[in-house]
């Protein structure tokens, strides 16, 4: 992030009185419709989703309300459709599929992929959590529980760590599109607030962002954590319906009962619902970056390769093993990069950064000279030489390595000479290859030079199987209890303080 | 008559100390020669974990044992190359490296010295590889280079779980050698915490996955530092709680002399007098007046300038332990240490163009491992308005402030330490992962606040 452009962002917004885009692309593919959800949870129950909406954003939704989520068969008898859609909904986009040839080898994936969206990234959190607790369920008394739940807590599961992946288009949270997207006077906490940005984004008229944001985000309620004021509402309604039921779980008991529970919901997810469709809306009418197809092919892949398994009944670790995460962190390292890089090299608004710190330069190509010669180790060898001049002044340290935005899957150039040239600069640069006519700019050009490649950095053959002993423990771990263990056990008794010794008490 | 005897340099009482740490590291290596099991030296900053590192290669290859050398960079196997055939004149040391990485002219036309590709030194059995550990990596999966008896890794708390992971394949038996104080394997990740606290974490130490599922394995601490003289120990050890050393140099070996400032320099009175405060203490904070600034800051990279130009137009000279007789300082003996890629950018232009192309600009993680004589450290905070985990890094500024020998300038703003002022920030905790960075940046900072506060200077 540059100190610079932040500091720009801020007078501007200040002065224009709304939030300002970061670039001219959108960088996040958006499919129409995606599918959004939008969870509430009880608070301090991490795993626990009290009420699931679903549906295509832009349409009508879907609502899973367990009343009391504590209790299992309230709980499962509540998510169920909602897993039961999700898990036909993926398999449906899944069977689609087209070939992609890479030179001789043809190989098949899915022709589009099931997106997500979600309002921000603790829904992402809560939908790994809640994808963990499922996938994982344990029998009860001899009774599995619906293979629609453990499936679809595999899917969540999947989807809430592909999340991780830069660039990523498969499950979207609506405040980091909005973030990477939108300027604004929000600190990153802040910005969790999706009705928060969206004000500052758009403030009615004669309000400033400023005021507007500071209103939504006072009075704007998003989830899945509940505040203090929903979970005291939440309850009163959860007391009144557990003393009507008697213990009952039958859903002709239940289903007259838990109308009130389903009402107060339905008022927390309306206003978030409409919020979605509208973010959604606006970003999807900014055209698309060039390489976004690129990055969510790698989704599509990703995705029905994780389909395939799991629906052919493949199981996941809980937890890494230290060679997943060894090859997990080399994976997303080197997409973070490109990304970055492509974010820049194909929107203007998004290589200023690079311009201000001093990681990229803009010129007019001076001269070119394709026949320099020079010796490397034995031999001398042709090279191109170009004469850069900039607008403005630079600083650039000689040998530093840059790359033509042109050509910047391809090799780099190195800084020869920075001098003087009227109001600017001019540079000499040389490229680190054979000239070819695909690597050199023409004398006139206006071109942007930057830090940022999208090459590879080679292949990596993946580590062994084994594990070394070093990462191996010298006592194994006691096996886990089940992730559901407990769930028929009375709950534990609420903490009173007033019942409770005080160590700090003077005698 | 009798020749008056010169008092040793050197502090017998820490020597000694240090030796009997380094017998008990080799003694506990070589009783575990040909076991899955592994010895850790922790080290303060300048300790000579180099020459441990070459001196304990040495000793294992006249037993006839088989050795791998690594280190995580380049530059740093570089300098093990030079220091094991230095310290063992006739081994033969074969450096694996990379495409494109060869080793520097000087060090490849040491005796014994060859560079064999990763297969050539597997197929002949080469007694003694040197590699970064990425190389050695590749090398194992590619060529089967391994079935080494002894595997040295040094800066081994500068090297990830997810790189040792192979690399801890080529050798049954290991030697961690490393300095905890430094910077902690980093990605650029924006949740590179994933896995913290879970034995899996590829971002935790080769030493913390050896002693997370090895806990009985030994921990030596090496209680010197060769590097620093007395005047610098305090300020290092604030990076170091619970690990207590003191340094090999008595007080008053080293020393840097200056010209005096002469007529008609008043204008430079304030770089005077912080060059003067660093060559009699050994520190100088200088503090420019407080301001929110960029991170490439003009002013902060012209004064850095300034005291250069001046420590060298004052013909500093220095005299150590191996100068006796105080010499001309040279560029080369002189580095900048930055935390950002975009203030080395704008100060290398800037010291280009001021005809000091000799001074090393580097940032904290590069210059890991390395030695000047005198180091002007830009200050982490300088002109900053919040803290947070980068900045507060009590890694970054400990390998700011020890890589000198002789004195450290640390550049900064009036308003730095108000950072600091009130409560700490809320930070997460990880369960089974006990340190903080923030909040030991935090402690580390206010300790070295303090410490230089009687050697500021207001430019």
């Amino acid at each position: 992030m540059s100190t610079a452009m932040e500091a720009m962002f801020a007078g501007r917004i200040h002065q224009d009185g709304h939030a300002l885009r970061r670039t001219t692309l959108r960088h996040t593919n958006l499919t129409d419709p995606a599918l959004g959800i939008c969870l509430w949870r009880l608070g301090g129950e991490r795993f626990r989703a009290a009420a699931v909406a679903w549906g295509p954003i832009g349409g009508p939704y879907k609502l899973a309300v367990a009343g009391e989520p504590r209790n299992r068969d309230l709980y499962f008898s509540a998510l169920l459709p909602f897993a039961a859609d999700l898990c036909k909904r993926i398999r449906r986009v899944a069977a689609t599929q087209v070939a992609r040839q890479r030179g001789r080898h043809t190989d098949y994936l899915p022709a589009d992929a099931l997106q997500i969206v979600v309002p921000n990234r603790t829904t992402v959190a809560a939908l790994g959590l809640l994808g963990r607790y499922l996938a994982y369920l344990s029998d009860r008394g001899g009774v599995a529980p619906d293979p629609a739940l453990v499936e679809a807590g595999k899917h969540l599961r999947f989807y809430a760590r592909h999340a991780r992946v830069p660039g990523q288009a498969l499950l979207v949270p609506l405040d980091r599109l909005l973030a990477e997207h939108w300027a604004t006077l929000l600190s990153p906490f802040e910005q969790a607030n999706l009705a928060a940005v969206d004000a500052q984004i758009d403030p009615p008229r004669g309000v400033h962002a400023f005021d507007s944001g500071f209103a939504a985000e006072a009075s704007a309620r998003i989830g899945p954590e509940p505040t203090e004021d929903i979970d005291r509402i939440t309850d009163e309604l959860l007391a009144r319906f557990n003393e009507a039921r008697g213990g009952a779980t039958e859903p002709a008991t239940i289903g007259p009962l838990i109308a009130p529970i389903e009402a107060h919901y339905r008022r927390l997810v309306d206003p978030v619902w409409a919020l979605m469709a509208r973010v959604v809306d606006r970003e999807r009418a900014l055209p698309a970056a060039p390489s976004v197809p690129r990055r969510f092919e790698v989704d599509r892949e990703a995705f029905g390769r994780r389909v395939d398994w799991v629906t052919g009944g493949g199981r996941y670790r809980t937890t890494d093993t230290p060679r997943q995460a060894a090859m997990t962190l080399r994976r997303l390292e080197e997409p973070l990069a490109r990304y970055e890089a492509e974010k820049a090299i194909e929107d203007p608004a998004a290589m200023v950064p690079y311009l201000l710190d001093g990681e990229a330069v803009r010129g007019v190509v001076a001269s070119l000279n394709d026949q320099y010669r020079v010796r490397f180790r034995v031999k001398a060898v042709r090279r191109a030489i170009i004469a850069l001049d900039t607008d403005d002044p630079v600083i650039l340290p000689l040998g530093k390595k840059l790359w033509w935005t042109a050509t910047a899957h391809d090799h780099h150039w190195e800084v020869q000479d920075v001098t003087a040239n009227g109001a600017g600069s001019r540079i000499t640069l040389m490229l680190y290859a054979a000239p070819t006519p695909a690597r050199l700019p023409g004398v006139g050009d206006r071109i942007t030079f930057s830090v940022l490649h999208t090459s590879s950095d080679g292949y990596r053959l993946p580590p062994p199987q084994n594990p070394p002993w070093t990462h191996t423990s010298a006592a194994p771990p006691a096996p886990p209890e089940p992730i559901d263990a407990g769930d028929g056990d009375p709950p534990a008794a609420a903490v009173d303080g007033a019942t409770l010794p005080d160590p700090g008490v003077y005698a | 008559m009798t020749a008056r005897v010169a008092p040793s340099p050197y502090d017998a009482a820490v020597l000694a100390a240090a030796q009997a740490v380094e017998d008990a590291i080799r003694a506990d290596l070589f009783a575990r020669i040909g076991r899955q099991a592994a010895v850790v030296a922790a080290a303060p900053a300048g300790a000579g974990k180099s020459q441990l590192v070459s001196e304990t290669a040495g000793l294992l290859r006249q037993r006839d044992l088989r050795v791998a050398v690594t280190a995580p960079t380049n530059e740093q196997a570089y300098s093990l190359v030079g220091r094991l055939i230095r310290l063992n004149p006739g081994l033969a040391v074969s450096f694996v490296h990379a495409q494109g990485r060869d080793l520097p002219p000087a060090l490849a036309a040491l005796p014994g010295v060859s560079q064999p590709s990763a297969a050539a030194a597997q197929a002949q059995g080469d007694p003694l590889v040197v590699a970064t550990v990425d190389k050695l990596t590749d090398a194992y999966l590619r060529d089967g280079l391994g079935a080494f008896d002894v595997l040295i890794l040094d800066e081994a708390f500068q090297a990830d779980a997810a790189r040792y992971y192979t690399a801890a394949h080529v050798a049954a038996t290991h030697l961690l050698v490393g300095d905890a104080g430094q910077l902690d394997p980093f990605s650029p990740l924006p949740d590179a915490t994933f896995w913290r606290g879970g034995p899996e974490d590829p971002l935790q130490t080769a030493v913390g996955v050896v002693l997370r599922n090895h806990p009985t394995t030994p921990v030596h601490r090496l209680p010197i530092t060769r590097r620093l003289d007395p005047r610098a120990v305090p300020v290092a050890r604030c990076f170091y709680p619970g690990h207590h050393f003191d340094s090999a140099i008595t007080a008053g070996v080293r020393e840097i002399r200056l010209t005096r400032p002469g007529p008609g320099s008043r204008a430079l009175a304030p770089i005077d007098r912080a060059l003067d405060e660093a060559a009699a203490s050994g520190w100088a904070h200088v503090l420019l007046p407080g301001a929110p600034v960029l991170t490439a800051d003009p002013t902060s990279a012209e004064l850095i300038r300034d005291l250069l130009l001046r420590l060298f137009a004052r013909q500093a000279r220095v005299r150590c332990e191996d100068r006796p007789n105080p010499t001309d300082l040279r560029l080369s003996e002189v580095a900048v240490g930055v935390s950002h890629n975009d203030q080395k950018d704008l100060l290398r232009a800037l010291l280009d163009d001021a005809g000091l192309g000799g001074v090393a600009v580097d940032t904290a993680n590069r210059l890991q491992g390395l030695t000047y004589e005198v180091v002007i450290a830009w200050h982490p905070l300088a002109g900053s308005t919040v803290t947070d985990a980068f900045h507060l890094d009590p890694g970054r500024l400990c390998v700011l402030l020890t890589r000198h020998r002789q004195a450290c300038i640390v550049v900064g703003r009036d308003t730095d330490q108000t950072l600091l002022d009130g409560v700490p920030p809320a930070t997460p905790g990880f369960l089974g992962w006990d340190p903080d960075p923030v909040l030991d940046g935090w402690d580390a900072h206010e300790g070295v606040f303090r410490l230089l506060d009687p050697h500021v200077v207001h430019a």
